[in-house]
């Protein structure tokens, strides 16, 4: 379950100054940067193969494969004609060993399985209907799906095992897989619930089973929390937490505005708004308890399990928010377009706690029509153990939006952008540490200085 | 005539330091003692040029010798120096000389040889000038003998520092000698060419007249003789360019030859040179015979003797050999220390720019080779022997510079005997004439000796280098001090085996090319050329030697020779009998030597280093002291160097180092904030210079450019003006940059952009003379940049700082080498107390990172920031 809070408007600097750390940064530990070339075009997916390698992909229709220890580029794979629009690792099990490969969609309306190793091009599916715009890895039933105008299920090998036309303008945006061998997949304003049925002879079928239609306007997120529960949000800011079993809404948030000048209905101040000002951009989860998500240029993070609000910051970023992780239970990284990587504490509030701050938001439990009673918006008041967000460091490098981010733990952190790049993010000292042992060891194999 | 009153005073049965000893102690009288060496100022001069020049000099036949060219071509440097005069000097030693076992042509014809170049050392000490003379011939049609001999020279006022370099002058030399020469002789077979296209045309039309005589039957008696003489004529021509054309490949195996195309070069030169009118008369009996050479018709400049592109890069090789040897010995000397030991020190060389990786590519190829050879302990000092006796044999197959026909015989050796008996007197100790007939004396008196006795004897000739003496001074005195070919009798005896095999020099033009390609001096490795050298200088310098020819003075040269081969019949013998048991006599003279050596050759090992490199070619010359003087003032001399000169990048450096080094000590005198900057610099932040004058900034930037550390091959961690807008990748390539301020919207994007990376930046502002930058506390740059330091000078400046930085280097690799690997580097080095403050330590952990970057990193390059808090810094030094 998440909360929102609608984020400022950027021009609103008066009243609610953006965020800015200066130069000293005691806490941030990536003292050290490595800019990784090859793309040329925005760079949007980063996926990690395994612990040392990670693939990005973007609009100029390429992979690369990186090797984040050196920051060398392993493989380039080429194929595909027009950009990335989804990329996903499988792992090929065999009886011994685990190895992974890509599999990549393209606007091109071609499917390719690649091994990162050798950048062979091992499976290329190029008569589709459309173009995939998800794709989702069942490593249990050792299955995929890919999703778009239609749903379709493919085996290990790259064999079609059945397909479902979906009807609506945009497709399917995103899917996550369920219990029971469901799947939900969110299209426009609804989240459909499919259900794969395999049969003895290892035939696959899908089938419709539930439409969710809760939501407001178009769902943009959609993440499944843990085995029993899934959040969806929208473009509208409106945040639900499903149960993943009865398809139930165990909560409901939506943002509302702060209210600054004159006591105006919240609705009419919403619409003023920007759309993307409250659209939820993007959800994350640490699984366990806590759930981050990115609304507008806010950033809020969730209690799932006590349904509250444990800390936001509304004007985390100048501009809005595309990627959040949760690093631990305490810290929490976004990025943004405005270029920025920043990287928050979740801190006790020194006393007496932030009173003010409980009206920046609301919180309804069940419904909509909850919303028009202002006054229940209050509740967040009660909730004792509010926290601050407190930024201890930013990453300035990119001169475009920063799309993604993957964290290797204490190897780095890669970052991609629409300026064509990625960065590799290291800790200094520790890298310091690897090349002084790497410079021992090549002094001893050449037997002296 | 040749007699030579310089020795005199040096040839007593004693030693010539003892001797010095006692005019010391005796302290005779004004007029009985000479004059030694240069007075106790030593940069004081008798020399009346004011810097070491180059010169090209002519033995014309018209007007005699005469200056042709000199680099560099400034008044200043060459001062009230009489060109004309040293010229003579230079041109009158007996570098013409034929050998006695010469052939006969195989072949009628005219005929031409091939020479190699003869090199001499000669010295005037009544001017303080000396010099190291090369002379070599160059063909012309319409000279006498088709021979034009010119000499190329390097004028020195300090004897020590010829020889000293004598190595480097001596590949310096050869390479425009060949380039010279090959330009001649395409030009020579042009002439040719279009020589013999005139006389068949001529042939033709005789053959057209006579057929219409003929068929007039008339009686044309002359008619038939003249085209008898036409016809002889063509063929000699012939023979001459199938000579000329032919003689490429017998150089082609030579790695940095320039072959040129024969057939080019008609239609090249034809087009270049306006064709002259027909001056050759069919009348002259042949024009190769020296009675076709008209004085009255002026002989072509040197120009137009060379194809214009050999001639252009003969003259840039001069240049850059005249530039790589500028500065007296200490400077020269100081720099060969400096690099030989920085190109040992692997891990840090490349820290701050104190040598070139171009050099190392080569020096690299070298040590290969080195290795290849497989030279190691005892082995080299007999290897070297043997080379060095190789050497001496190439010396010997030296070939006269003659045009052998049949009837020049008479003509050259008129003309050689005129060289001869110019006016001056003349000390030639070696010619190739002397040592053809002392060789043979030398095998026959001694047949063949045991090895280890040679080698002995050899080494003892090579010790004693640097046993040379100042020479007294006359006021009309050339002395040649040495030539390649001069050759100490030990040696031959050494050499009598290989030399069986090289005997028959010149039995026919095939042979010629064969021993030429074999035995080429230059080919060989510049250390041992200096040993051949050294050792034939010491002939000289061998009292015994001198004592004996103390006999007769006046000799005349004939009477020399005869005499000098009498002193080696004597010297050789008792050399050979007493080695081992003269042990009394000898001994106390070798250890006096020996104590000489000590004294002189201090520090040893970079002496040898110098001898070892080839080409050597070291890229930071620092500059004489003449030279200095005009940059202790902070006006900043302009350069006088033309635009042409700039691609001699490596010869340039040092020139921008002294000048980056006045603008650094300007930076750091007037600027209080200096030391944070340079502290960016060293911690590897990069830095930005801003400025509304864009040449201000490119200075600034170069000034401070010594500062940056690995700052790569060609300076490309430095970027002096930036056009376009920061990203971060520059940042990871550059570590300085220059930005002009302006009123474009380009240069406000630039600014922007530089203000979105303040974080990883120093931004230092020329015009409001600010610094952001984090502040510096510390101990480690108190030394390297001391505002109130006491240097005034570039160059001292850039030295010390060098020597700051070398430290800091080496501090550097203790760092990675102690601290790394270790959890806690920090603290281990804290224990050390090397470094007092965490920027020290910064500086440390930068430099440490690039030295481990460079030996064992992978993938693309790094930045490394830190985030701590920027101030801005005013400079609180009024200007």
């Amino acid at each position: 379950i998440t909360v929102k809070v609608p984020g400022l408007i950027l021009q609103d600097q008066g009243k609610s100054p953006v965020l800015c750390i200066g130069e000293e940064q005691p806490k941030n530990c990536f003292t050290e940067l490595q800019v990784l070339k090859g793309h040329f075009d925005i760079v949007r997916f980063l996926v990690q193969i395994d612990d040392f390698r990670c693939a990005s992909a973007g609009d100029d229709g390429l992979v690369l494969i990186w090797n984040i220890e050196t920051g060398e580029r392993l493989q380039e794979l080429r194929g595909h004609s027009q950009q990335i629009t989804a990329i996903t690792t499988f792992v090929c099990r065999s009886d011994v060993t685990a190895h992974p490969s890509l599999i990549t969609a393209s606007s091109d309306r071609t499917l390719s399985l690649w091994d990162p190793d050798t950048a062979n091009r091992i499976q290329t599916i190029s008569d589709l209907q459309s173009s995939v715009k998800c794709l989702l890895v069942l490593e249990r039933l050792s299955l995929w799906v890919s999703g778009g105008e239609e749903l379709c299920v493919w085996n290990k090998d790259f064999q079609l095992q059945c397909h479902r036309q979906q009807h609506s303008d945009t497709g399917i945006t995103a899917l996550i897989e369920l219990p029971k061998n469901c799947l939900a997949a969110a299209m426009d304003k609804e989240i459909v619930i499919h259900r794969l049925t395999l049969s003895t002879d290892s035939s696959v079928s899908v089938s419709e089973i539930h439409r969710l239609s809760e939501h407001q306007d178009q769902i943009r997120a959609l993440i499944s929390v843990n085995d029993g529960l899934f959040a969806s949000g929208s473009h509208a800011g409106e945040l639900i937490l499903w149960d993943s079993i009865s398809w139930t809404t165990q909560a409901t948030m939506h943002i509302l505005w702060e209210e600054s000048q004159a006591s105006t209905q919240t609705e009419i101040r919403l619409g003023a708004q920007k759309p993307s000002e409250m659209s939820i951009q993007h959800l994350s989860t640490n699984g366990k308890v806590r759930s981050a998500e990115a609304v507008g240029s806010g950033l809020y993070v969730y209690n799932v399990v006590s349904r509250t609000v444990v800390a936001y910051r509304k004007a985390a970023h100048d501009s809005n928010v595309l990627h959040t992780t949760l690093l631990s239970d305490s810290e929490v990284m976004s990025c943004s377009e405005d270029g920025s990587v920043r990287m928050w504490e979740i801190q006790d509030l020194p006393l007496p706690a932030e009173p003010a701050s409980a009206g920046f938001f609301g919180m309804w439990t069940f419904g909509r029509s909850s919303k028009q009673s202002g006054p229940q918006s209050k509740k967040v008041v009660d909730i004792p153990n509010l926290r601050t967000l407190e930024l201890t460091g930013d990453l300035i490098g990119h001169s475009g939006a920063v799309q993604m981010f993957i964290s290797f733990k204490e190897k780095g952190l890669v970052t991609c952008s629409t300026d064509h790049l990625l960065i590799l993010w290291k800790n200094g000292d520790t890298q310091s540490r690897l090349r002084s042992l790497a410079l021992f060891h090549k002094l001893e194999e050449n037997g002296g200085l | 005539m040749i007699g030579s009153p310089d020795l005199l005073p040096f040839t007593g049965s004693e030693g010539f330091e003892e001797e010095r000893a006692k005019q010391e102690a005796w302290s005779l009288p004004e007029e009985f003692s000479v004059p030694l060496g240069p007075s106790a100022q030593p940069w004081s001069s008798r020399a009346q040029f004011h810097r070491d020049f180059i010169l090209v000099a002519e033995f014309s036949e018209q007007v005699g010798p005469r200056p042709v060219l000199t680099i560099p071509n400034e008044q200043k440097v060459i001062g009230s120096f009489d060109l004309n005069h040293f010229s003579v000097r230079i041109m009158s030693v007996d570098y013409q000389a034929s050998g006695p076992g010469h052939t006969p042509p195989s072949s009628p014809g005219p005929r031409l040889s091939f020479s190699e170049d003869s090199r001499v050392m000669l010295g005037d000490s009544a001017e303080d000038a000396f010099a190291y003379v090369q002379h070599l011939t160059l063909y012309d049609l319409e000279a006498r003998g088709m021979v034009r001999p010119f000499c190329i020279a390097y004028v020195c006022s300090d004897q020590v520092k010829l020889m000293e370099n004598f190595s480097e002058l001596s590949t310096g030399f050869s390479q425009a000698s060949d380039s010279l020469k090959t330009g001649n002789r395409q030009a020579f077979s042009t002439e040719l060419q279009r020589k013999l296209q005139e006389l068949e045309f001529r042939r033709l039309t005789l053959l057209q007249n006579k057929e219409l005589q003929e068929v007039k039957d008339e009686s044309a008696e002359g008619k038939p003789e003249e085209l008898d003489v036409l016809e002889y004529s063509i063929l000699n021509h012939r023979e001459l360019l199938r000579q000329v054309t032919s003689y490429p490949n017998r150089k082609l195996q030579q790695p940095d030859f320039l072959p040129y195309d024969p057939a080019d070069s008609l239609t090249d030169l034809t087009a270049l040179q306006p064709p002259e009118p027909c001056s050759y008369l069919p009348t002259s009996s042949s024009s190769s015979s020296p009675s076709s050479y008209r004085s009255e018709n002026l002989l072509k400049p040197l120009e137009e003797l060379c194809n214009s592109y050999f001639f252009s890069l003969m003259k840039e090789q001069l240049v850059d050999t005249e530039r790589r040897l500028r500065g007296d010995r200490s400077v020269l000397r100081t720099c060969h220390v400096t690099h030989s030991l920085s190109r040992r020190l692997k891990l840090t060389n490349f820290l701050f720019e104190l040598w070139s990786p171009r050099e190392a590519e080569e020096e690299e190829g070298e040590r290969a080779e080195m290795e290849a050879q497989g030279v190691s302990g005892s082995k080299t000092e007999v290897q070297s022997e043997r080379q060095s006796a190789e050497v001496l044999i190439s010396c010997l197959e030296e070939i006269p510079i003659k045009l052998v026909a049949e009837k020049a015989d008479f003509s050259a050796a008129a003309e050689m005997t005129g060289s001869m008996s110019s006016g001056d007197s003349i000390e030639v100790l070696g010619t190739e004439k002397s040592y053809q007939t002392q060789r043979v004396i030398a095998e026959t008196s001694t047949g063949t000796a045991d090895v280890c006795v040679r080698c002995a004897a050899i080494d003892a000739g090579v010790r004693r280098v640097r046993d040379y003496a100042k020479r007294a001074n006359s006021e009309d005195s050339i002395e040649v001090l040495s030539t390649s070919e001069s050759i100490f009798p030990d040696d031959l005896t050494a050499i009598t085996e290989e030399e069986a095999e090289h005997h028959p020099l010149t039995n026919g033009f095939k042979d010629e090319e064969e021993l030429a390609n074999g035995w080429k001096s230059d080919e060989l490795p510049p250390e041992r050329m200096k040993m051949t050298w050294a050792t034939s200088e010491n002939e000289r310098d061998d009292p015994v030697n001198k004592g004996e020819s103390l006999g007769e003075p006046a000799a005349d040269v004939d009477d020399s020779v005869t005499k000098r081969i009498k002193d080696i019949q004597e010297d050789v013998a008792p050399e050979k009998a007493h080695e081992p048991s003269e042990g009394v006599d000898l001994f106390p003279r070798r250890l006096r030597l020996f104590s000489q050596l000590h004294v002189k050759l201090a520090p040893p090992t970079p002496v040898a280093e110098m001898g070892r490199r080839s080409p050597p070619c070291p890229p930071l010359r620092l500059l004489s002291v003449d030279e200095m003087s005009d940059c202790s003032s902070f006006t900043g001399s302009s350069d006088t160097f033309s635009p042409t000169q700039g691609n001699h990048s490596s010869t340039q450096l040092g020139r921008r180092r002294r000048k980056a080094g006045l603008r650094a000590l300007r930076f750091i005198k007037h600027h209080s904030f200096s030391q944070h900057a340079i502290f960016c610099l060293l911690s590897g932040r990069p830095l930005v210079v801003v400025g509304g004058d864009e040449s201000l900034v490119r200075k600034q930037v170069d000034g401070l450019s010594l500062f940056l550390p690995s700052p790569g091959s060609d300076g490309s961690a430095v970027m002096p003006c930036l056009t376009t807008p920061l990203q971060l990748s520059d940042l990871l390539t550059w570590r300085l940059i220059g930005i002009q301020r302006s009123s474009s919207s380009l240069s406000s994007t630039i600014l922007l952009s530089v203000t979105r990376y303040s974080r990883y930046l120093a931004l230092l502002d020329l015009d409001q003379k600010t610094l952001q930058s984090p502040t510096y506390s510390g101990s480690l740059l108190s030394q390297l940049a001391e505002p109130h330091t006491g240097f005034r000078g570039g160059l001292t400046y850039l030295l010390h700082l060098e020597s700051c930085l070398a430290a800091l280097a080496s501090k550097a690799l203790l760092h990675t080498l102690l601290a790394g690997g270790v959890g806690t580097e920090r603290d281990c080095l804290h224990a050390q107390g090397s470094f007092s403050s965490e920027c020290d330590y910064r500086v440390m952990h930068h430099l440490s990172d690039l030295i481990k970057q460079r030996h064992a990193g992978r993938g693309p390059p790094f930045l490394k920031f830190s985030y701590c808090s920027v101030q801005l810094h005013k400079n609180t030094f009024a200007t």
